[in-house]
């Protein structure tokens, strides 16, 4: 206990000092356009349920944003996994598809927004389902498939690599070690490449929902889009609202934050022989 | 080709004009040739040989992990041109899977054969108590010491109730003490458990020690140099004049080997 005081106390020393340097400018400023006080940020942040700038509000257009990333980077994980672990095992596999794959991979998702664009147009869940009018309708229609498919672009890769290596770096003797105890193919999959693997692709599942969350912002501050942290930042902006994109950048850094501490804790959880082996 | 195995099955494991070279950088290494060896059941035979003479080559190859380039090994009457279940094998690496606990691991074959859980862990646990880990059933290998691991190694390759089982260097990892209990206790359940062994071991002490036989391989490419019964009765003493003096005869044997390459 004497010792985790100062840690909690080291922990909060630096925030502190940044909050405090923030209202001080903030009132030597005067301007909220430029920088806005701690408490009218504070304000938003600890109402959000309430409407901003006729938007609906912050928790609402958090959970929209929400929503679409998890669309997106189910797909991403849908599809990387089994690729990854296919061209981790298989080399034909590898050097039919590797080569080929790693010619996208350094093109920013956010370059490919002009393409999806033309390809997607303002296409949506809702058209993808046949929804036409209703509820149902709006709801889906907050899902534009072109930001979907940015948002895959972002988590793909990195799941992918993760994947890729994890099977890769599985220890030879474990592999032959199940083949002399009667493994076929298939037991060797599901009881040693995929349990080996499994901590280097939640590791780069979890570094992939980070590159989607931040596709995904960007995403939403393009045209076609009208809800989501990402659209209410630029509107807020085109409304000289500092105050609020503020909020909206503080709200994603915190979901952010959210997501990444839960991968983390399911590593630390179940995967503690990784650490502790060797 | 199995049926001529079956009718000459006099020995449980048959080694015949064994060859098999490797390309290495677009040159080819000659790793064995000819190798002749024949094992009788039950029977418990050590190998030695100078460093990269190919012994593991020989034991994947008898595993049915590799496939040889001449000559071929023959189990119980049949070719292993694949790994079977009949012969298991324990490696000189950590082999375990370390995210499962001790008892899973040991029930690594029975699994993959099928078995249901219960059963399969009623025999796992039965292996392990066979090895004295029982109270470890449930830790997990990186709680285990090297050569707790190597035990439960053994324990996994008997689980499977292995016609043959190929040791290659499963105590060169270990230090001086605990190798010569793991020693002692391979000899205690090779004797409740009768079951034919190829042993491949670098100590020559070791090989004395532990083998029916000691069968003695040439420097690269490796041949059966010599293969020289042990008639010393178990337990062996080390200081025996008898032991003290086949150890030094197999040094000199493999001194010479080093001396050619
Ligand atoms: N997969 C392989 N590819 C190329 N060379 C190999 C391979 N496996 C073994 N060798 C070579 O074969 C030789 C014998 O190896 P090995 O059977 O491990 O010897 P030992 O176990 O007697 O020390 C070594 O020179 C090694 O480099
Ligand atoms: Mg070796």
């Amino acid at each position: 206990m004497k010792q985790a005081i100062p840690g909690f106390l080291a922990r909060l020393a630096v925030p502190a000092l940044f909050l405090v340097l923030w209202e001080y400018l903030a009132r030597r400023t005067g301007n909220p356009i430029i920088l806005p006080r701690l408490g009218e940020v504070a304000d938003i942040l600890l109402a959000p349920g309430a409407d901003l700038i006729s938007m609906g509000s912050l928790a609402r257009n958090v959970a929209v944003s929400l929503v679409r990333v998890c669309i997106g980077y189910a797909a991403a994980v849908a599809l990387a996994v089994p690729l990854g672990l296919a061209m981790g095992h298989y080399g034909g596999i590898n050097r039919l598809l590797g080569p080929f794959l790693s010619l996208f991979r350094p093109i920013p998702p956010l370059a490919w927004v002009p393409l999806v664009l033309a390809w997607f147009g303002v296409a949506s869940l809702a058209s993808l389902a046949g929804v036409q009018r209703g509820p149902a309708y709006i709801y889906l229609n907050n899902f534009k498939l072109s930001m979907i498919a940015i948002i895959f672009l972002g988590g793909f890769y990195p799941v992918l690599a993760s994947t890729i290596h994890g099977v890769r770096t599985v220890r030879g003797t474990l592999v032959d070690a199940a083949r002399v105890l009667g493994a076929r193919p298939w037991g060797i999959f599901w009881k040693i490449l995929l349990p080996a693997a499994a901590p280097s692709v939640v590791n780069g599942m979890r570094i992939g929902l980070g590159v989607s969350w931040m596709c995904l912002v960007s995403a939403e501050m393009l045209p076609g889009s009208l809800s989501g942290v990402g659209y209410l930042i630029t509107h807020a902006y085109t409304m000289a609202r500092t105050d609020v994109v503020m909020a909206g950048m503080i709200s994603i850094g915190l979901v952010g934050a959210v997501l990444d501490a839960g991968f983390r804790l399911l590593e630390k959880r179940k995967f503690a022989w990784k650490r502790l082996d060797r | 080709m199995e049926a001529a195995g079956q009718m000459t099955s006099g020995a449980a494991l048959r080694i015949e004009g064994l060859g098999k070279g490797f390309s290495l950088s677009g040159r080819r290494i000659e790793v064995l040739n000819d190798v002749d060896l024949e094992v009788g059941h039950n029977e418990f035979v050590c190998v030695v040989g100078p460093s990269g003479c190919g012994k593991s080559t020989m034991l994947r190859i008898a595993a049915g992990l590799e496939t040889a380039c001449a000559g071929r090994v023959v189990i119980h009457g049949r070719h292993m041109r694949a790994p079977r279940p009949e012969v298991g094998m324990v490696f000189q690496e950590y082999s375990l899977l370390p995210w499962r606990t001790v008892l899973e691991n040991v029930a690594l074959g029975p699994e993959f054969a099928g078995l249901g859980r219960g059963g399969r862990l009623e025999r796992a646990r039965e292996h392990l108590r066979l090895v004295g880990l029982e109270e470890f059933a449930a830790a997990m290998p990186h709680e285990l010491s090297g050569g707790m691991r190597q035990r439960v190694a053994i324990a996994r390759a008997l689980c499977n109730r292995p016609q043959a089982l190929l040791m290659d260097e499963p105590f060169g990892a270990l230090d001086a003490y605990t190798r010569i209990l793991l020693q002692k206790e391979l000899l205690k359940v090779w004797q409740r458990r009768r079951t034919t062994i190829v042993f491949v071991t670098h100590s020559v002490d070791e090989a004395v020690w532990l083998g029916d036989r000691v069968v003695v391989m040439s420097a690269r490419p490796g041949r059966v140099l010599a293969d020289l019964p042990v008639a010393l009765p178990r337990p062996r003493g080390r200081a025996d004049p008898a032991f003290v003096a086949l150890v030094a005869r197999v040094l000199e044997m493999l001194e010479g080997e080093a001396s050619l390459t």
